[in-house]
């Protein structure tokens, strides 16, 4: 894919659910959690995490639209959220990291954040000509994949679900997948869908 | 004196060109506030959309009072108003949007913005570490929202975020901005005052035809072939004038001409005939 960059990484659902600056609670709940939303770390060399500005309604989008059984969680005590605000016109949606547990789900993840990249940039102007960028992370087990879009609006959607759909043919589900989480996406988009048009 | 919210709509889509917008902000602002003490979410949200209509005329027309004027930037300020305004409004408005001139205003914002010299903006680096929800003035927590949705109507109010706590990280340069009125100016080094170093001879070359902010004009961006001769003398080693950033020996030396940008204005309205040539050479 033009826009799509695939790289291993060594940050799993694991990694996060031990950072340092969270608190037990945070730490117990995350390792709960199999969609992450996960904050950079290291701006400009700082020990400081932050989120992209608007993660807050992000946020809450992810929570109202992942399909029930979906166990949501941010890597940051609500204490210590930070928004980085780099006032440029790239769009910049928070990185978030699933596990292979809910693969079925990627297709699900995609169609939300495109969805809304759509109701942030509301003009279509602004949406032909913006540059977006996202992270996700998808963790098998003790192994995880990056995939990082960067490139036009125009071309998210079809570039990431081509991806997704590229990558979990490669990655077998584990026998122990819940079948909650087994929920055809199809049905989710639909549901998606119906709630655009209100 | 308008008093209803039809007439509201009357006064702000008519063909008449409407100079001064205190009377209706007011009347709009006090049938908002009787409709929020009413719990009439409905009706405020419809005052409020009204609201951002009179807003937009009123900055686009301040952008063209200024653009006559010659003050550039205070007129590329108030394009920058109305263009935020827009998109605030865009989601919530989209029955009149030609009836009440916002599309016309829309095309032209974006006509007028493509004249601007200004390429390259300032974009502040902020980390926000505390921030106030606009309706209700709530902390924002990222697990226990207070509901106030960002771009959302409540109570005949746009709702946004406050930031009340924020450190100035850095400060870079950017091509694509989220904030236009960040232009760079160049300082003096006598007085140490920024001056305004920016040529606006294509928006002035409009301002001095255009006669009324809705009569209508296109731009067309192309390129045109140049004669070589008017550019003087070219040396090999010149910078080409194509601007292509090369020498001249390396370039255009061995080319019919020199092609440039070239901006096309079409007017639909008449042009005094002593300002229907073209004094800007390049």
């Amino acid at each position: 894919m033009a826009n799509v960059r695939t790289e291993g990484t060594d940050k799993t659902l694991e990694y996060w659910a031990n950072r340092p600056y969270l608190s037990d609670t945070v730490r117990q709940s995350l390792a709960q959690a199999n969609v992450l939303v996960v904050p950079s770390e290291g701006f400009r060399d700082q020990e400081i995490q932050v989120f992209p500005v608007c993660t807050e309604g992000f946020y809450e989008v992810l929570r109202d639209e992942l399909p029930p059984g979906t166990r949501l969680e941010i890597a940051i005590n609500d204490s210590d959220y930070k928004e980085l605000a780099l006032h440029s016109a790239t769009l910049i949606i928070a990185s978030v990291v699933v596990g292979t547990t809910t693969l079925l789900i990627l297709p699900v993840v995609v169609n939300i954040v495109s969805e809304y990249i759509n109701r942030r940039l509301f003009n279509e102007k602004d949406r032909k000509e913006s540059i977006v960028r996202w992270e996700l992370t998808v963790v098998d087990g003790t192994r995880a994949t990056k995939l990082t879009y960067e490139g036009p609006v125009t071309d998210f959607k079809d570039e990431m679900q081509r991806t997704v759909a590229e990558f979990s043919a490669t990655v077998a589900p584990p026998a122990s997948e819940s079948p909650l989480l087994l929920a055809p996406p199809l049905m989710n988009e639909a549901k998606l869908n119906g709630e655009n048009n209100k | 004196m308008v008093r209803t919210i039809s007439e509201i709509r009357e006064v702000l889509s008519s063909p008449e060109i409407l100079v001064n917008f205190e009377p209706v902000i007011s009347r709009i602002s006090a049938i908002k506030s009787k409709a929020v003490s009413n719990g009439d979410e409905k009706t405020a949200k419809n005052l409020w959309c009204l609201e951002s209509v009179a807003e937009i005329q009123q900055y686009y027309l301040e952008a063209f009072t200024k653009i006559k004027n010659g003050q550039f930037f205070e007129a590329w300020c108030s394009l920058e108003q109305v263009e935020l305004a827009l998109n605030r409004l865009r989601r919530h408005f989209v029955d009149e949007w030609t009836n009440l001139r916002l599309d016309f205003i829309d095309q032209k914002v974006v006509s007028l913005q493509s004249l601007y010299p200004y390429r390259i903006f300032m974009s502040p680096e902020l980390i926000e570490h505390e921030k106030v929800c606009s309706i209700c003035e709530r902390p924002i927590s990222i697990r226990s929202p207070c509901g106030h949705r960002v771009g959302e109507i409540y109570e005949g109010k746009w709702c946004g975020r406050i930031v009340t706590k924020c450190d100035f990280v850095g400060m870079s340069f950017v091509e694509t901005p989220l904030q236009k009125y960040s232009v760079p100016f160049l300082s003096d080094p006598e007085t140490g005052k920024s001056r305004d170093h920016y040529d606006y001879r294509l928006v002035n070359y409009l301002g001095i035809r255009w006669p009324s902010p809705y009569q209508d004009w296109e731009v067309r961006w192309t390129t045109a072939l140049h004669a070589k001769e008017r550019f003087g003398t070219l040396g090999n080693n010149d910078k080409c004038p194509c601007d292509s950033g090369k020498e001249y020996k390396n370039c255009c030396l061995d080319r019919r001409g020199i092609i440039r940008p070239h901006v096309v204005f079409e007017f639909r309205f008449p042009i005094p005939e002593h300002l229907q040539t073209i004094e800007m050479g390049d």
